[in-house]
């Protein structure tokens, strides 16, 4: 028996939200501004829920067969660690794509309070120590001799100012805030 | 035409002309040759910080990738038996049995020169069909050009062999999401949900960041490891490679087959180039006299394979410039820059910016020499390179996107959408969403709400105009055909239940 694959009806659901909010949100605009909303949205929930409700109930995939939806989803969907899915992709195991989404989770949370030029180096070491197992020593010379060339071709040739972090603003004056009172 | 061809000639003189072009190329090779990045994420990673740049400049960085990664993808396919992308599949049927018997520089040679001569054929392929087309467009109205985004979605879909549910449902989630914000049809703000942020609606750079870069990153740091294993580089001496070079020339019906089937599987929406590699392949082994040599190390399944995948890049650009339709990951790319750079594919690109149509043209055609030296040059080294584990790669992959992102509007919020954008492309992909369709439906969706608001202006609002225009009902048979033909192919799939017996 085939189990029902909650990944893939979180999906659905996720877009059906999507979809859902953009077309009721449509009826709030006058008339042909409307139109568009309803003449791709319409389409595109029923195909969600069609999927949705194959997913749930095993046996629609057969009556949803003329739509496309192939009974080859429903065993590779039921899997849940075995690192394949219904587009081919090989991936690791659900606990490695969290910590590798955790990674830019916490690179994300770096760069938004320390700005890009703390996070980068920071990122850089603990992901080449922690995840790619360098030796320390050996993460801050890659650290470095990637870093640099970044620095100078972001910065000092493309002249890209980056985000300096959200310290600054909260607190005046630490890591070149500005001390200047707000004009009123 | 010819003028802009010649000031696009001179213009290549130019230094940053001749910069820009060894960077798409140098990226091209690098992304091509390292499996599993390929050339979608090399123009992903390098968009956002060709903001500002002369678009010129930045269509010959644009050009040197598409026209290189294939090229590059061969190498680790003839070497290591690992396809730098998949349209470089049937490159390792023969290429890797020539490495084991020490012909690994026959086959690089082989596969360099058919490259470089099946993207020459369909680059002028394309130069030429290109004052047809401009011709045909005039034909076109805006029905016509609505029904044409349609159909350019469905067919994406229906050639990727995946869901075609999933496909269409994806598609139509990225026209929708690309409703979002300010609509210059109406000059209104639509569904911001009270954001400012959402004010100028969903950025193209940190969306298609997250789907393929970020989502990518996720892919194949989680699964580990190097993706090539192999580290026979042996190439057998440059004598050799010259030797594969030349060698070509002796399967001319081969290399002439997969130049065609390239340009024209190339010029079909969503096809690309792994379908016209493994149609190159076979139909060259069908018409062979010798079937039984392919897979063997035949030098002719190297040509076979190469022409056809480099070829494809002429025929692939054809929709994209004359009728924005992109028909692959690397043309949505091009399309999110034409956006960034404030240019509109079409009619408008082929009368008044030919100098950006003759600065992808040729930037392609320097690109593959380039590639071609390259490769002929440092094979063997540059095979080496897959062999770098990912978990090296990857801070790389992250740091640089994340800049990228920033760099557009300096706007930290970006990044964040990007990260959220690298779960959700990763989710849609584990649950077999196809994410170009997506992206495409995206790019396009204001486009097909300017076309379908203009046809209902045209005929004071009556809805006949979309089933009744020569254009628009040649392109309406073609999407019950397509639709068609998948509900057929999915019942003899999922034949109807037997109803069991009492």
């Amino acid at each position: 028996m085939t189990r029902i694959n909650g990944f893939n009806l979180g999906v659905y659901a996720f877009l059906l939200t999507i979809a859902l909010s953009i077309v009721l949100g449509a009826t709030a605009y006058a008339g042909k501004q409307q139109l568009t909303a309803f003449v791709i949205g319409v389409p595109t929930i029923t195909l969600l829920v069609f999927l949705f409700l194959a997913e749930v109930t095993p046996r629609l995939i057969k009556l949803t067969g003329a739509f496309g939806v192939s009974e080859d989803d429903a065993p590779q969907a039921a899997e849940d660690d075995a690192g394949a899915s219904p587009g081919g992709m090989e991936t690791g195991s659900w606990r490695r794509i969290g910590i590798v989404y955790g990674w830019l989770l916490l690179y994300f949370a770096m760069t938004f309070v320390f700005g890009f030029y703390i996070a980068i180096p920071v990122f850089m070491v603990l992901f080449l120590t922690i995840e790619s197992r360098l030796i320390p020593v050996f993460a801050v010379g890659v650290m470095a001799a990637a870093g640099l060339p970044l620095y100078i071709i972001f910065r000092l040739v493309l002249d890209i100012p980056l985000w300096p972090g959200i310290l600054p603003r909260i607190i005046p004056g630490v890591i070149g805030g500005g001390i200047v009172p707000q004009l009123n | 035409m010819f003028e802009a061809f010649l000031d696009g000639l001179a213009g290549m003189g130019n230094p940053a002309v001749i910069g820009a072009i060894v960077l798409g190329t140098v990226l091209g090779v690098l992304f091509g040759v390292i499996p599993g990045l390929g050339s979608v994420i090399a123009m992903t990673l390098i968009l956002p910080f060709t903001f500002g740049w002369d678009p010129i400049i930045a269509m010959y960085v644009f050009a040197g990738i598409i026209g290189t990664a294939s090229t590059g993808g061969g190498v680790p396919a003839i070497l290591l038996n690992t396809p730098g992308t998949i349209a470089n599949v049937c490159t390792t049927f023969d290429g890797f049995p020539m490495t084991r018997r020490g012909e690994g520089g026959r086959a690089i040679g082989l596969a360099a020169t058919a490259s470089a001569l099946g993207t020459l054929f369909s680059i002028i392929v394309l130069a030429a069909l290109l004052p047809l087309a401009e011709v045909m467009l005039r034909a076109f109205t805006p029905p016509d050009f609505f029904w044409l985004i349609i159909l350019g979605l469905i067919a994406v879909t229906f050639a990727s062999r995946q869901n075609m549910a999933k496909g269409l449902a994806a598609g139509g989630v990225g026209i929708l999401i690309a409703l979002i914000g300010f609509s210059p049809v109406f000059g209104v703000r639509r569904y911001t949900l009270g954001s400012e942020y959402l004010w100028d609606g969903i950025e193209i750079v940190p969306l298609v960041i997250g789907f393929f870069a970020l989502s990518e990153l996720i892919v194949y740091t989680s699964r580990g490891g190097s993706i090539a294993r192999d580290a026979n580089v042996n190439l057998g001496g440059f004598r050799q490679i010259m030797r594969g070079a030349v060698e070509v020339f002796q399967y001319k019906a081969i290399l002439l087959r997969g130049s065609v089937i390239g340009t024209v599987i190339g010029a079909i929406p969503g096809a690309g180039g792994a379908v016209a590699n493994f149609l190159s392949y076979s139909t060259a082994k069908q018409a062979s006299k010798t079937p039984e040599l392919f897979g063997t190390g035949y030098p002719g399944g190297v040509v076979a394979s190469e022409s056809s995948n480099d070829a494809k890049d002429g025929g692939i650009l054809l929709p994209t410039l004359t009728f924005g339709i992109p028909g692959n990951g690397e043309m949505v790319i091009l399309m999110g820059a034409f956006v960034l750079h404030g240019i509109q594919p079409g009619r408008d690109l082929l009368v008044n910016r030919l100098d950006i149509v003759w600065a992808i043209i040729l930037g392609v055609i320097a690109a593959q020499v380039l590639t071609t030296i390259i490769i002929l040059g440092g094979g063997a080294w540059l095979a080496r390179i897959s062999l770098v584990p990912v978990k090296y790669i990857a801070p790389f992959v992250a740091i640089l996107s994340f800049i990228g992102v920033y760099a557009v509007r300096s706007n930290i919020w970006d990044v964040a959408l990007a990260v959220f954008a690298a779960l959700v492309g990763f989710s849609m992909r584990r649950a077999g969403f196809p994410l170009i369709t997506m992206v495409i439906g995206f790019v396009l969706g204001q486009l097909a709400e300017e076309k379908f608001t203009q046809s209902l202006q045209i005929s004071g609002g009556g809805y006949s105009i979309f089933f009744t225009r020569p254009v628009s009902i040649v392109l309406l048979l073609g999407i019950v055909f397509m639709l068609g033909w998948s509900m057929y192919k999915a019942a003899k799939k999922n034949p109807a239940p037997q109803r069991a017996e009492p």
